[in-house]
């Protein structure tokens, strides 16, 4: 399985970053992180913000299906880790993050997984 | 007495002003911060450890006297990505709900799996608002007999 990679951005401007690859989807998708932002909060330490604003770990998810998917399916499966994962590596956020492109990744803008 | 399991909509995140220990889990949570990214509307909502609830809700509950469960202050913020979908939205003042209750016991409590459990009569006073992204099943608890 292809584990979703995270590299280093030397930018924390994370729709700066993902607009600069993919300008033509400027207006048409809401940027999300594969691996939340709020892990650097529950999880301090595990893995950086550079790493978290970094454009392997951004994803576009087009405006129409923002509440849907994003809001609703995406954002409860990251709380059911963090219910069920108390101290996790970076490799296991990694994981889930993939399992979710694995999912949802077709939907997304760029297409994922 | 029947019990329900809740899985309430995550509308956001923990706050950066969360003040919490993390070496614990599920994390000791003293302040609570709740950044909202989106809301579908719903009445409770979640931040794993954490619940929050409109002050519609709270009132209500406040009435039924459930046992296993305080109320506290809540800073809501909203992030860019919330001003930017809905930018004219006005928010009701939320609460945070704080739960000690033993599962399958009190009126509210936290599961070993870390769920909500309520009551069937504190549900009943819950589905008169609006939980329309919350999934709920109902809870059965393992009892071990000792031998």
């Amino acid at each position: 399985m292809k584990k979703a990679a995270s590299e280093f951005s030397k930018s924390t401007d994370y729709k700066k970053t993902f607009f600069e690859a993919y300008p033509e989807l400027q207006g048409k998708i809401i940027v999300h992180h594969a691996v939340e932002q709020q892990v650097l909060i529950r999880y301090p330490g595990i893995i950086s913000e550079e790493e978290i604003h970094s454009l392997e770990n951004l994803r576009g998810i087009p405006n129409e299906l923002n509440s849907d998917l994003h809001l609703g399916r995406i954002r409860k499966e990251w709380n059911r880790f963090y219910k069920t994962n108390p101290k996790p590596t970076k490799e296991k956020l990694l994981e889930k993050a993939t399992e979710i492109d694995l999912k949802y990744g077709k939907l997304f803008k760029p297409p994922k997984g | 007495m029947k019990f329900y399991s809740l899985e309430p909509e995550v509308a956001g995140s923990l706050g950066h002003d969360t003040v919490m220990d993390t070496s614990v889990h599920p994390p000791r949570v003293h302040k609570l911060s709740y950044e909202l990214e989106g809301w579908l509307g719903d009445d409770i909502l979640e931040s794993f450890p954490c619940y929050i609830i409109t002050e519609p809700l709270k009132k209500r509950l406040e009435t039924s006297s459930p046992s296993g469960c305080g109320f506290d202050n809540v800073d809501i913020v909203k992030s860019q990505q919330f001003d930017m979908l809905y930018p004219s939205r006005e928010l009701p003042k939320f609460y945070w709900l704080r739960i000690h209750g033993k599962a399958g016991m009190d009126d509210l409590g936290i599961s070993d799996d870390n769920m909500l459990i309520v009551s069937e009569r504190i549900l009943r006073v819950m589905s008169q608002f609006h939980l329309d992204n919350c999934d709920i099943e109902e809870y059965q608890a393992l009892f071990k007999i000792a031998a």
